[in-house]
C-alpha cells in the first residue's frame, strides 16, 4: 500500500483509499486478477485483499469469475460520471453517460423505446429531411410507415 | 402541413386504430423552425389549425416528437444519429432545442390527458 504524505492524517480514511487503489490495480493490469496478485500489487496482506474484494463485490464494482479471478464490472464506469458530466458539455460526453448508464443497469441494448413503434415522419427541406429521420428511426427498431419531406416556398 | 400528408396521416391513424395498435403510432417532425414544428404538432393532435386540410376539425391525438428532442436522440444509435441529424444539433442553438423539447413534452402530456376523451377516428 502506498504511503501518502498527509497534512491531516487523522482525516484520512485508509480503507477508502485501499478500496480505490484496488480498482486502480485493474486499470494498470488490464486483465482479471487473482487474490494473490491483487494483494501483491497493492502491497497488502491476503486478509485485507480478501475483505476489500468482498466489499467491492458486494457493492457490485467487481466480480469473481469461474477461475477465482476478480475483474471489474461495468459499474466502475459510474465513478467516471462526475468527471464526464461536470467537464464535458458536448454530445460525445452525454452519449458516453447515456450508454454507460444503460450498461450499468445490466441491459445490453440501447434504451430504444422507439423499438416496435409505428412511425410517421414529416421532415422538412430546410430542416431535418424525411429520409434522414427514417434512417434514425429504423436503426432504433421503429417501423416507418410514412416518411416525407415537406417544402414550404 | 401539406394536405396530402394530412390525408396520409389520417389514413394511417384510421387503419392502425382498427388494428388496435394505436398506442404504438408516433409522429416525428424535422422542421428547423419551432413555430412551424408546433403547427405541425397541433395538426396531428388537435387538428389542422388552418382548417384547410383533411385534418381540419379532426383530433387524432397522436404522440408527436421532434427529432432533435433528447428523448428521441437518446433512443437512436449514436453513429446513425450523428450521420443523419448531427449537423442540426450543431446548427440549432441548445436553448432552442431545450425550448422545443419542453413545448413538445407539454403537447404530449396534453394529448395523453385527452386520451380519456374519444379521438375523432372511429
Amino acid at each position: 500500500m502506498r504511503n501518502y504524505r498527509l497534512e491531516k492524517p487523522c482525516y484520512f480514511v485508509s480503507s477508502l483509499a485501499k478500496g480505490l487503489s484496488l480498482l486502480q490495480v485493474f486499470a494498470e493490469a488490464g486483465r482479471a486478477l487473482t487474490l494473490s496478485e491483487i494483494a501483491n500489487a497493492m502491497e497488502v496482506n491476503h486478509t485485507t485483499a480478501t475483505r476489500l474484494c468482498y466489499t467491492l463485490t458486494e457493492l457490485g464494482f467487481i466480480q469473481r469469475d469461474d477461475h477465482r479471478r476478480y475483474l471489474p464490472t461495468p459499474k466502475v464506469l459510474t465513478l467516471g460520471y462526475a468527471f464526464i458530466l461536470c467537464s464535458g458539455q458536448g454530445m460525445g460526453f452525454r452519449s458516453v453517460h447515456r450508454k454507460t448508464e444503460i450498461h450499468t443497469k445490466g441491459e445490453v441494448e440501447m434504451d430504444n423505446w422507439l423499438k416496435g413503434k409505428t412511425a410517421i415522419i414529416i421532415g422538412e427541406r430546410d430542416g431535418v429531411q424525411g429520409p434522414s429521420i427514417a434512417k434514425c428511426l429504423e436503426a432504433a427498431g421503429a417501423n416507418v410507415v410514412y416518411a416525407v419531406t415537406e417544402c414550404f416556398v | 402541413m401539406d394536405p396530402e400528408n394530412q390525408a396520409q396521416i389520417k389514413k394511417i391513424a384510421e387503419s392502425t386504430r382498427k388494428d388496435e395498435v394505436s398506442d404504438d403510432i408516433i409522429v416525428i417532425l424535422g422542421a428547423s423552425d419551432l413555430d412551424g414544428a408546433l403547427i405541425s404538432a397541433e395538426t396531428v393532435t388537435d387538428g389542422d389549425p388552418s382548417f384547410s386540410g383533411p385534418l381540419a376539425g379532426v383530433s387524432l391525438r397522436l404522440p408527436v416528437y421532434h427529432i432533435l428532442e433528447p428523448e428521441v436522440r437518446d433512443a437512436i444509435p449514436e453513429d446513425v444519429y450523428e450521420e443523419n441529424v448531427g449537423i442540426w444539433t450543431l446548427a440549432v442553438e441548445p436553448e432552442k432545442i431545450e425550448k422545443m423539447g419542453k413545448e413538445f413534452k407539454a403537447i404530449r402530456e396534453k394529448t395523453s390527458l385527452g386520451k380519456n376523451e374519444e379521438s375523432d377516428i372511429p
